[in-house]
């Protein structure tokens, strides 16, 4: 008796949570009924560190797919891609929503537009016209000479013009100043948001790079807004967690208020991951296992078997093309067990 | 507070008096969020001013944008050193919101980026007044980009762009105390409407000196609107 499953996995260095087995059978290979293979989830991606993309938004938009399920604001996530801003004019806006549980939040407005946007629902661009390299005199933000992504305080057209405001929050009711606290980055790099003071001095309001503590926090004015300077250390995914900090005149504890994590994506952006290969159309015959493999045209899927689950072989590579490709391994000799998954680098 | 108030409203009536100006004076901007208005209605620029704390607009001659004494700064020279070398002062409305101080921006949010090619000009005409005028920026790494200066003369490199539907924060610099008249004049091409300019338009600015000086100006001006006051009757 022979036992063969079918799977597909990705990025699968440490073979973690790569199989999914997709048709088990107990007979021979020779029947005629095939049991459908069903796609199997995705792992979480690696390589975000690489450095070249051919499209970047197909990319964004297929990854936020399922990336950005968690929603922060107690409600259901909206469906559909979320939205790429660019260009825009966008600040974070805090808002403020007495007596709900999350009574102080921000969101991201596309003031262009006049639209707001949940933090899951919203993709923030740093365009590869935002690169530069740091100068000598700034080693605060690494070395000089390093790549460095910036959304510059003041406005370029090329690039999102990013500002954080309280306008929306109401005089007189919320003591001052309200703290927009760092509280996470998670990133191939560091995170750091400046002004520079009218003397020419350095304000540095949030730099992840020195740790994260109370001292990484922006104080926004109520009813007004302000300009920020937003540097990244590398380009790739970064996603950065704010908690806003306020309480009504007079009381003593602080507003409920949610943490938000807001998406960064600075390109270039690493290659999309290749779909899961899908294996399917299994025959066995004169010993060998033949089934089809279908993936992301153009990718490369390593074939792997196992006997037990637990100790791997590699077997060959194949490329993925628009149309199934047929693929064969060698069955064992004895009776047993035989696992197959294709998997990609 | 109060006093600064009365002293700033007479010293502005008293200038605006003896300029032969019609009255009332003008209303005083001296914090919160105002920008310099670039709109486009009936096929001609208006430039105003927008008072962004309470909504209201004011037609440039109806503003006094007040620097207050808290914009007291003194140039630290480096790349700062167009307003003076290290010590000189100045009296800065800062690009980063300081409360005690007007937050002043240049808007052209009302205008609709799909009827314009490209972006607005928005120079510097004339300025007139005790000192020299500035407007600059600050890149990321710090570096002051000079807008406007009018200490080596005023001409077609004094400008900045506004960009339609979109506003800017900058650094508004003035060397010495007093009220200052500081000519604009925006200019574009409007899809349809043509190449357009607003002529130079006057805005009033009043820089006012240290608390301590205030007090003795607010004193002789004073005086002089109780002679003022007293010869009209």
């Amino acid at each position: 008796m022979q036992m063969i499953f079918l799977g597909s996995a990705r990025a699968s260095r440490a073979d973690r949570g790569a199989l999914a087995p997709v048709g088990a059978r107990n007979r021979s290979l020779n029947g005629g009924d095939s049991t459908s293979p069903t796609r199997t989830a995705r792992a979480p991606s690696a390589a975000r560190e690489a450095r070249s993309l051919p499209n970047p938004t197909a990319w964004i938009r297929r990854l936020l797919g399922f990336a950005l399920s968690v929603s922060l604001f107690g409600a259901v996530a909206a469906e559909g891609d979320p939205v790429l801003l660019t260009r825009e004019h966008v600040d974070l806006q805090l808002l403020y929503a007495p007596g709900t549980t999350n009574e102080l939040y921000l969101v991201a407005r596309d003031e262009d537009q006049a639209t707001n946007y949940a933090s899951t629902n919203v993709v923030l661009v740093v365009r590869q016209a935002g690169e530069t390299v740091i100068p000598p005199g700034f080693e605060v933000f690494g070395e000089p000479g390093s790549p460095f992504w910036i959304l510059p305080a003041s406005q370029d057209p090329e690039l999102l013009y990013l500002g954080v405001s309280a306008e929306g929050i109401p005089r007189n009711v919320l003591a001052e100043p309200l703290s927009i606290q760092l509280v996470r980055v998670q990133a191939p790099g560091w995170f750091f948001v400046w002004q520079f003071d009218p003397g020419g001095s350095l304000d540095m309001k949030m730099d992840s790079r020195d740790g994260i503590g109370p001292a990484d926090v922006i104080q926004p004015i109520v009813g007004s807004h302000a300009h920020f300077n937003w540097g990244f250390s590398s380009n790739g995914f970064c996603d950065v967690t704010f908690r806003v900090e306020g309480r009504r005149l007079g009381a003593t504890t602080n507003l409920t208020a949610a943490e938000t994590t807001f998406r960064f994506a600075v390109e270039p952006l690493p290659p999309a991951p290749p779909e899961p290969a899908f294996l399917s159309q299994v025959t066995a015959s004169a010993g060998q296992l033949t089934c089809e493999l279908s993936g992301t045209a153009g990718a490369v899927y390593r074939l792997q078997t196992s006997p037990d689950l637990v100790k791997w072989e590699d077997g060959s590579a194949v490329t993925a093309e628009e149309s199934p490709v047929p693929v064969s391994v060698a069955l064992p000799l004895r009776a047993g067990a035989l696992f197959l998954r294709a998997v990609s680098p | 507070m109060n006093t600064d108030i009365l002293s700033r409203g007479m010293a502005v009536a008293c200038l605006l008096g003896t300029a032969g100006l019609p009255l009332p004076a003008a209303t005083p901007l001296s914090v919160g969020h105002a920008d310099v208005g670039i709109g486009y209605e009936s096929g001609a620029f208006n430039l105003h001013v927008h008072d962004e704390e309470n909504d209201i607009e004011y037609s440039p001659a109806d503003a006094l944008l007040v620097v207050g004494s808290a914009a007291l700064q003194f140039s630290p020279g480096g790349n700062l050193s167009f307003l003076g070398p290290a010590g000189t002062p100045v009296w800065v409305l800062p690009q980063q919101q300081n409360p005690e101080l007007l937050y002043l921006g240049i808007g052209a949010e009302e205008l609709v980026p799909a009827e314009w090619i490209g972006n607005i000009e928005f120079s510097l005409k004339s300025v007139s007044g005790p000192g020299e005028f500035f407007l600059w920026d600050t890149d990321p790494f710090g570096k002051p980009l000079v807008l406007m200066n009018s200490s080596n003369g005023v001409d077609a490199a004094d400008q900045t762009r506004a960009i339609p539907g979109s506003h800017s924060d900058y650094n508004w610099g003035f060397s010495a105390p007093g009220i200052y008249s500081v000519s604009f004049e925006a200019s574009g091409i409007h899809g349809t409407d043509g190449l357009q300019s607003s002529g130079p338009v006057a805005y009033q600015f009043e820089v006012v000196p240290e608390p301590g000086e205030l007090a003795m100006v607010a004193l002789g001006l004073g005086a002089m609107v109780l002679l003022l006051g007293n010869r009209k009757r």
